[in-house]
């Protein structure tokens, strides 16, 4: 009497409106401690539904037509939005850095994204959406977080240490080798997250594709090691992402004389 | 056509940044406007100049931390531009106002500058050289050792001396060393200023808002009054029988009446 591979049970629209249920009393809570948190908890709903509504017929689309093209464009549409997501805090001109986190984040999941679809999980076809939307999507997201944490970073580290920074240019360091300690920290910094997840993950919580997997009715030691390799490709799809990220980024605090740039200079 | 070496600058303007630029009336437009100076190789050149006067912008285009916006800098017969500022830099060392240390010990404060050049391999620093260095700004071996950042504000100024003496510059450019001394200390840096250009031949171009300490280390003294020259000549010169009535007036301590609302600009 095994409960592995049953189907998942199916949930209607009246079930995900019961759901909202959970939200109203956090608005109710809002209300009653006036936390003024009342209109992002409505937005937040309303985008959540309508986007993921979205994404399963989107989903829905790409499976029934089942073509390259139409998959690796939706993924293009993602890195789209995560380079733009990246520089949400950042106190560079945006426009001027979009390319930068676009395509680093590119690079960063797309030679990830293929790794692991060409060497571990080896589908019948590479462009399987089944596979790829899922794991690009999980990739795509993280890569964006850790660009946005290490551009962020990298930007306050080189203002509140341009004195030293001045001092090493001053001894003849390039703007590379000047930066060098604070790219460290901002690359270290956006590497925190996914090496913490990867210590706490089955202790201290159940990441959301598993949980997915096993109420789908994968067996969980199947569910657990394609937890794994996502666990594992992470990492590496923040730090290809990041490393480049920053090595792109650093020459724009910098004038190619090697000299800070004037606004870092005059910040306070 | 006369031959030129040493530094010389022929019509250099640096305009205001825009960010210290507010609306306001009249703001000033330029930090410093057509400067010409030649400062000859092998002497102890003070700039002399109350504060905001341009001073540190001044003697931040000479090793090109800052370019000017229009103008000329020729360093030994050649502009500035032509050499690669990581080089230039090495030959034309920068002791700031307030000494900042590098993370580490005292000898790693003096092996950067040394190390830079070796394709970022951190190699075994020459001891022998550093302790030269050590004992060059008066400080025994104990200190290669010690933590930089613990050291006295005096003491950091004389290491920050050192290791800009590791890369063998021909010049050393010193933006009031002395400010964040106190007496004791300051007497015995300018005693080894002093010392070092006998030592080593060293040209010295030296920053400063006071009186006395122009009149101590100068041989040759340039007069900076709100971002031009006013007077240039022998110290002993400019000092006994100034030109100019606005040198004079600076000379006597009257000149501060209409400048002093003009504070903000050698803070950095």
């Amino acid at each position: 009497m095994s409960h592995i591979g049953e189907p998942v049970k199916a949930i209607d629209s009246l079930d995900v409106l019961i759901a909202c249920g959970l939200i109203a009393v956090v608005m109710g809570l809002s209300a009653w401690r006036r936390l003024g948190l009342a209109k992002d908890l409505a937005v937040g709903t309303v985008r959540t539904v309508i986007q993921l509504l979205i994404m399963g017929y989107v989903i829905l689309f790409l499976f029934d037509q089942n073509r390259a093209p139409l998959t690796v464009a939706i993924i293009l549409v993602m890195v789209l939005f995560a380079g733009w997501t990246a520089l949400r805090k950042c106190q560079c001109r945006r426009l001027e850095v979009y390319p930068i986190t676009m395509i680093s984040i590119f690079v960063g999941s797309g030679v990830t994204l293929a790794y692991v679809m060409q060497l571990v999980v080896r589908p019948d076809s590479w462009s399987n959406p089944q596979y790829l939307i899922p794991l690009a999507g999980m990739i795509v997201g993280n890569a964006m977080n850790g660009t946005a944490l290490a551009i962020e970073r990298l930007e306050s580290e080189v203002c509140s240490n341009r004195a030293a920074i001045e001092v090493r240019l001053s001894l003849g360091a390039t703007r590379l080798q000047a930066a060098a300690e604070a790219v460290r920290r901002a690359v270290g910094a956006a590497l925190i997250p996914p090496i913490n997840a990867m210590m706490v993950v089955g202790l201290v919580f159940l990441p959301g594709m598993m949980t997915g997997q096993i109420l789908a009715g994968t067996p969980p030691v199947i569910a657990a090691r394609y937890q794994m390799v996502v666990m594992l490709m992470l990492p590496a799809a923040t730090a290809l992402s990041v490393l480049l990220a920053v090595f792109f980024f650093v020459p724009r605090l910098f004038t190619p004389a090697h000299q800070l740039r004037e606004e870092i200079r005059e910040e306070l | 056509m006369f031959q030129v070496s040493g530094i010389v600058f022929r019509g250099v303007s640096l305009p205001a940044p825009a960010a210290r630029n507010p609306e306001g009336p009249a703001p000033r437009a330029w930090i410093l406007r057509d400067i010409d100076l030649e400062i000859p190789l092998g002497t102890v050149f003070t700039i002399l100049g109350p504060s905001g006067s341009g001073k540190t912008s001044l003697l931040r285009l000479i090793n090109r931390l800052t370019d000017p916006q229009s103008g000329e800098i020729l360093f030994a017969g050649k502009p500035l531009q032509s050499f690669e500022p990581t080089q230039l830099r090495r030959r034309i060392g920068y002791i700031f106002q307030v000494p900042t240390m590098l993370p580490g010990t005292v000898a790693d404060n003096l092996a950067y500058g040394a190390n830079l050049g070796q394709s970022g391999r951190h190699l075994l620093p020459d001891r022998a050289e550093m302790l030269r260095r050590l004992r060059d700004v008066a400080l025994d071996e104990t200190y290669l050792n010690r933590s930089a950042e613990r050291l006295s504000v005096g003491e950091q100024q004389r290491v920050s001396i050192a290791r800009s003496l590791m890369t063998s510059p021909e010049v050393l450019l010193m933006d009031e060393p002395t400010s964040a001394l106190d007496p004791a200390a300051t007497t015995r840096l300018l005693a080894l200023i002093t010392k070092l250009h006998e030592r080593h031949g060293l040209t010295i171009v030296f920053v400063t808002h006071q009186l006395e300490q122009a009149r101590a280390v100068g041989e040759q003294t340039a007069i900076l009054i709100e971002g031009r020259i006013v007077e240039t000549g022998t110290t002993a010169e400019v000092f006994s029988s100034p030109r100019q009535p606005e040198t004079r007036r600076f000379l006597e301590g009257r000149l501060g009446e209409e400048t002093e609302s003009e504070e903000q600009e050698e803070s950095q």
